[in-house]
């Protein structure tokens, strides 16, 4: 019997029922987290050649339960792939973190996001599949932040945006 | 073949190293990392090794580029910034640890990055910083049996 074009899909059913989604096996496998260079060389981020390099480092030091508030100001032409974060004491989580696009108006975190659960360290960073680009058509794109140090004693606390800056 | 023959690129695999002692305590240690001057090189990871974590770095590329790779992102900055800690930065190829920079970045030959390595462990830091990425040989066309 011929098959109707209007007849359902019965292919996509199946594929939602696997237990191992079939396109995770895109880029390397062993660390999806960093999933940044297909299979074959390239990267996720064709595209953007000759863009350089950034780390955007805040660098705090907080006394105990202390908070500290700031913001990121933002190379033009900045792309944000990854979030990276470190604290000198982490007993009970480190910090917490709130991030915020001031010229969208958009949080990044919906609710204070513990250190670890927001980001990890240069030996596991978590990539953003999709870079953002900070609308720069502001005078002064920036990204706020707000820290709260979660610990009983002081605490020497770092939280990195990685990205990278296009050419004009 | 004419003496305008065409060239292309064959990707060589190349590790280039930054390999020193940081003294105990100290501020801002400069260390030139140098492009080789054989082909150009383009930049795909980053690992690092060190003896003690309580290590901070700064890179910053000199000459026409002159821009800072590593840049303060908090304002204001009440405290002195010698930049981000080591371990924020990358970690051990043998831990899976090595940090792709996402998009590949060319750095041309003979091209000076400036370092500079703030330790608060108070002792003496043994660090290397690798960079993995591949050299741009140019070479005549088809004299390679790939790229």
């Amino acid at each position: 019997m011929a098959t109707s074009p209007n007849a359902p899909q019965l292919m996509l059913p199946r594929l939602l029922n696997l237990l191992v989604n079939p396109f995770a096996t895109f880029g390397f496998p062993a660390n999806f987290q960093k999933n940044i260079y297909t299979r074959g060389g390239a990267s996720a981020y064709s595209g953007m050649e000759g863009a350089n390099p950034v780390w955007l480092t805040a660098d705090v030091t907080l006394g105990a339960f202390k908070t500290a508030r700031g913001h990121f100001p933002l190379p033009y032409n900045f792309y944000l792939l990854a979030f990276l974060a470190s604290a000198s004491v982490n007993a009970v989580g480190g910090f917490r973190g709130v991030l915020y696009d001031t010229t969208r108006r958009l949080p990044f975190t919906m609710r204070p996001c513990t250190m670890g659960s927001l980001a990890g360290q240069g030996n596991s960073p978590m990539f953003a599949g999709v870079p953002y680009r900070v609308d720069d058509t502001a005078r002064e794109p920036k990204i706020k932040f707000t820290i709260y140090n979660l610990e009983n004693e002081q605490n020497l606390i770092e939280l990195v945006l990685y990205g990278v800056q296009t050419p004009d | 073949m004419s003496n305008g023959a065409q060239q292309e690129i064959v990707k060589v695999p190349r590790v280039i190293v930054l390999d020193l002692s940081v003294t105990g305590s100290a501020i801002q240690l400069p260390a030139v990392l140098t492009v080789p001057s054989d082909a150009d090189f383009e930049w795909w990871f980053l690992a690092a090794f060190r003896t003690d974590a309580r290590l901070k770095v700064l890179i910053k590329e000199t000459g026409v580029g002159s821009r800072d790779i590593i840049q303060t992102g908090i304002t204001p900055q009440t405290a002195g910034f010698n930049g981000i800690l080591i371990d924020n930065l990358a970690g051990l190829v043998a831990s899976n640890g090595a940090f792709p920079i996402a998009v590949p970045y060319v750095m041309p030959a003979n091209r000076t990055y400036q370092h500079l390595f703030t330790d608060t462990s108070t002792a003496t830091n043994v660090v290397q910083l690798a960079y993995h990425g591949f050299a741009l040989l140019s070479v005549p066309a088809g004299s390679s049996s790939g790229s």
